[in-house]
């Protein structure tokens, strides 16, 4: 420790940027007690704008549950929704003054197809972050290494000719079961195709990602056409929806996104230490190969869990984690929980223009992500060129 | 007393060997230098006994076997930092240094008031406090060089391994971070161990030298004892001249390849 000498006081205090808390200037003069001191105001430094994060992005999902739940087709009055959201919460009794009607429609229309959005969103923009994490590469997401199309075409195959979803593996819905294998499959060929073919780069391994994106994309939607013979069935797939919303939806997706989303968020800090390279990571007391294994099954499984109950909804997992780092900085910590709140808002919103846009038809989800999402891609590939090797 | 002690260590790499036996005895609270032209096995040598790459013989540090100890053990005991290390630009400095603390936390990573308080006296400690919101990318060659330098003090191992520290530094900033470094050797009572290309900068700052040709440790011992004219013209296969310098510390010469040299100009 530097002694406690006043001119390390004073450098770090005008490190501390913004006005410092009362309690910690009183302090400073003291001896050991000036130590302590100084070290709670770096401390809470760090934690006084992450918690304003949380809660501003808390604050903004809130705000765009509520908007998507008054919002859309049937017109439904904005004051009662509120309440009546509010009176769904556990202990909460609150009279709404909506008719049974607009009640029935708040109730089993809009709230489970707004709920599985933020669901969806949460789980994909998460996944984005982790995958960029454990490969250390911005442009890693669901959609761009292959597990997005991995999972919906392992899907596909269960509904086509395995039967459907009724099926189960050990009280495990065969399809989520078959989306969650295809998903990591999607990611390990892409993984081993980038590094076959360019020594697992920033480029190749995306290239390697779209490549078996757009193979297995094309070979789902051959499969699904000609079993379908219905084509918007198709595109609704492919582009995704949240058409077929409901609460049993929501409660198949539920324990997955549970599980994927407590691993990952538990493996925050070995994110941060993999940023360093293997290496560094090695040497400092962590597994490198362990770690990314048990982050990349996590986090093909909220992939897989996201793609089993709405298709494939691109751009998500890109965008939000690339615009939560602008805003937190690249620390997983919080970077991950930001971007389930973040990527839970977006998708709600995404959702809501896709219903309404062009009412009473429904444009596909992805249809509204990608319009946002492509030419941020462009914007984020021009941001980083350079740092490509 | 050893701090670090490898027997008979061999690496092979992708099945090509590239250390064939490496002895090395290095005392506790001293800097050595392991010495050798390109491609001798300087990189692998501190890598394996870092305990990052899998060896045969025996590496020893602080009376502990290397290869029997888990990562996190290993790395309450020696920190490495490579050659390039890797500084996420976005991260700011406190965020770096403070994942040297990794293998003092739990699984989940929670970090005590001990832990905070280690990186910031770590940060004051290399005069960081006021960098410690900056962003690594921000960050000069020379700043670069503390920051990870503080983060391998967070991490409070005994023996610190440095990969050519000086790569691309210009000359006050070689000089200015090698001399931090013996101040935290001697400070702190940290080991050191490093390869340096720059055979006088070894000379001025090393107690003990090893010098490695094609993975086999050719000569060992002091300054003056390893760094001879002939044997560096042998192994190097350059024309040099070693002078006497500071504390009568050789300092090596490369002399210039003079045309039709018998005859004169």
């Amino acid at each position: 420790m530097g002694s406690g000498e006043p001119g390390a006081v004073a450098r770090r205090e005008s490190a501390v940027d913004g006005p410092m808390p009362p309690t910690v200037a009183k302090t400073v003069g003291g001896a050991s007690a000036e130590q302590v001191g100084v070290d709670r105001s770096s401390v809470s430094h760090r934690l006084a704008r992450p918690t304003l994060a949380l809660l501003s992005a808390t604050a903004v999902l809130l705000l765009a549950v509520l908007i998507a739940s008054f919002g859309g087709a049937a017109d439904l009055p904005l004051a009662g929704t509120a309440a009546a959201l509010l009176d769904e919460l556990p202990f909460v009794h609150i009279t709404t003054g909506l008719t049974p009607v607009q009640r029935g429609v708040l109730d089993q229309i809009r709230l489970p197809r707004v709920v599985l959005a933020t669901l969806v969103g949460a789980l994909l923009a998460q996944a984005g972050a982790a995958y960029q994490g454990v490969f250390r590469n911005p442009l890693s997401d669901s959609g761009t290494i292959g597990a997005s199309a991995g999972a919906g075409m392992a899907a596909t195959l269960v509904i086509v000719y395995g039967g459907g979803a009724e099926h189960s593996v050990a009280g495990i819905g065969a399809v989520p079961l078959a989306a969650f294998v295809g998903g990591l499959a999607g990611v390990l060929t892409s993984y081993i195709l980038g590094t076959l073919v360019g020594r697992g780069g920033t480029a190749s391994l995306i290239l390697a990602g779209v490549a078996v994106s757009s193979f297995v994309g094309s070979v789902q939607a051959f499969v699904m056409q000609s079993s379908t013979a219905d084509v918007k069935q198709v595109y609704t797939w492919l582009f995704g929806s949240f058409t077929a919303a409901d609460w049993g939806l929501v409660r198949l997706a539920l324990p997955y996104a549970a599980i994927s989303v407590l691993i990952v968020t538990l493996h925050a800090r070995h994110l941060d230490v993999l940023a360093l390279g293997d290496d560094e990571a090695a040497t400092l007391g962590l597994n490198p190969v362990r770690t990314r294994l048990i982050v990349l099954a996590a986090a093909s499984l909220a992939t897989a869990t996201a793609v089993a109950v709405s298709g494939i909804i691109g751009f998500v997992g890109l965008v939000v984690p690339h615009v939560v780092r602008r805003v937190a900085g690249p620390g997983h910590r919080l970077l991950l929980p930001l971007s389930l709140l973040v990527g839970g808002a977006f998708l709600v919103l995404a959702d809501l223009l896709a219903r309404t846009v062009l009412a009473p038809a429904e444009l596909p989800i992805g249809v509204v992500t990608s319009f946002v999402g492509a030419p941020f891609f462009i914007l984020i590939l021009r941001a980083t060129r350079g740092r490509d090797r | 007393m050893s701090a670090v002690k490898a027997v008979g260590v061999r690496v092979a790499l992708d099945r090509k060997p590239i250390l064939h036996g490496v002895d090395l005895a290095v005392a506790a609270g001293s800097w050595h230098a392991v010495l050798g032209p390109n491609g001798a096995g300087k990189s692998t040598l501190l890598k394996a006994i870092a305990g990052i790459l899998p060896h045969d013989g025996e590496i020893q540090v602080g009376g502990q076997i290397v290869g029997k100890l888990s990562a996190k053990q290993r790395a309450r005991l020696i920190a490495y930092l490579p050659q390039q290390p890797q500084l996420p630009g976005d991260m700011t400095v406190a965020e770096y240094v403070r994942l040297g603390r990794t293998p003092h936390l739990g699984y989940l990573g929670v970090e005590s008031g001990t832990d905070r308080v280690v990186v910031d006296s770590a940060l004051v400690r290399l005069d960081l406090t006021t960098f410690a919101a900056r962003r690594l990318g921000t960050l000069s060659g020379g700043e670069r060089q503390r920051v990870v330098l503080a983060r391998a003090l967070a991490q409070q191992a005994g023996v610190l391994l440095l990969d050519e520290p000086t790569t691309a530094l210009d000359l006050g900033h070689q000089q200015h971070v090698l001399d931090l470094v013996d101040e935290l050797r001697a400070s702190e009572g940290l080991t050191v161990i490093s390869t340096l290309h720059d055979l006088s900068l070894a000379a001025q700052y090393a107690d003990g030298l090893t010098l490695l040709v094609a993975g086999e440790a050719v000569a060992r011992g002091t300054a003056r004892e390893v760094l001879t004219e002939q044997r560096i013209a042998e192994h190097y296969g350059a024309r040099i001249r070693v002078f006497e310098g500071e504390d009568g510390r050789p300092v090596v010469h490369l002399i210039r390849r003079r045309r039709n040299e018998p005859h004169g100009e």
